[in-house]
């Protein structure tokens, strides 16, 4: 039987000059897989920049709205009472520079007036 | 040059290709009769091989000479083999082929087969081996291994390779007997 196997080993055909260039198309595959490998490579660290921003944006989100429900209603208020009294303070403060050169009291001030030729009708009339 | 030498080369970046192509070089044609006998047709042998390559490629930076350099490659090109003829076997399953439908058809169709009637039916009967005892039966005749090589190989006890090379040798001579 062993004659007849070593016989059909023969039977087996090879492309002619198969195995000649079989060691270069083996060294451009490796070539082509290892791109693909670092490619393969890449993508998973994009995948994971990608998800530690979107993890890091919610949770700065909900960071900030449960500080925002956290502080308490009524500092709220006062802060905005003291935006108030800020504003108030700068009107006065206006107020007052205007009337600084004005030595004269609010009597004085209707008595000057009352002797001014001043009637409704002329008052009327500058308004228009 | 021996296989330690070439496997240091390759673990130099500059001469890594270099040392990949000795080895292709050194062991293509064992590797490629070893796959051929398995899946038959030689456009599968030709797959099987670059994929087996391509495989050894990848894993030669962890070999710790636990076996042979060459054992370690015959092992990947057989697991390469079987998983081939196993993915085959999936894709023809509605025809409801089994591989050694699927080895006679490749047999009969390969135009790189030249062989007269008794050598087609000589092969045929060792396709209609059980696949375990078809390698064994082509790694002892064919390949003219050792049981100890063959025993690491396919990681069996050399007394299970003898009780299957037996077995294989009886069968494939009723095959015959019959014809």
């Amino acid at each position: 039987m062993e004659k007849n196997i070593n016989k059909k080993e023969e039977s087996f055909k090879i492309p002619e000059g198969y195995f000649n260039d079989f060691t270069d198309r083996i060294m451009d595959n490796i070539e082509k897989e290892n791109k693909k490998t670092s490619l393969k490579d890449i993508k998973p660290m994009f995948k994971t920049v990608f998800w530690l921003a979107a993890s890091f944006v919610i949770v700065f989100g909900m960071g900030k709205l449960v500080f925002s429900l956290a502080v308490d209603p009524s500092q709220k208020i006062q802060n905005t009472n003291q935006s108030v009294y800020v504003d108030n303070v700068k009107q006065t403060e206006s107020t007052d520079y205007f009337f600084d050169d004005i030595d004269m009291s609010d009597e004085e001030i209707i008595d000057y007036l009352s002797e001014q030729d001043i009637n409704q009708e002329k008052l009327v009339a500058n308004l228009k | 040059m021996q296989d330690i030498e070439v496997l240091e080369m390759f673990n130099n970046s500059k001469t890594k290709d270099k040392a990949f192509r000795i080895i292709v070089d050194k062991y293509k044609e064992r590797l490629y009769w070893h796959v051929r006998r398995i899946v038959v047709s030689h456009t599968d042998t030709d797959d099987v091989l670059q994929n087996t390559f391509i495989k050894v490629w990848k894993g030669l930076n962890n070999f710790r000479w636990d076996s042979e350099l060459y054992t370690w490659m015959y092992r990947i090109a057989t697991n390469e083999s079987l998983s081939f003829l196993e993915s085959k076997k999936r894709k023809s399953f509605s025809s409801g082929s089994n591989v050694e439908d699927i080895l006679l058809e490749n047999l009969e169709a390969d135009e790189y087969f030249d062989g007269d009637e008794i050598q087609y039916k000589l092969q045929q009967a060792i396709l209609k081996l059980p696949s375990k005892q078809r390698l064994v039966f082509n790694m002892k005749y064919y390949e003219k291994m050792k049981y100890s090589e063959i025993s690491e190989i396919l990681e069996t006890s050399e007394g299970a390779l003898k009780a299957s090379y037996h077995h294989a040798v009886k069968k494939v001579e009723e095959i015959l007997t019959l014809v």
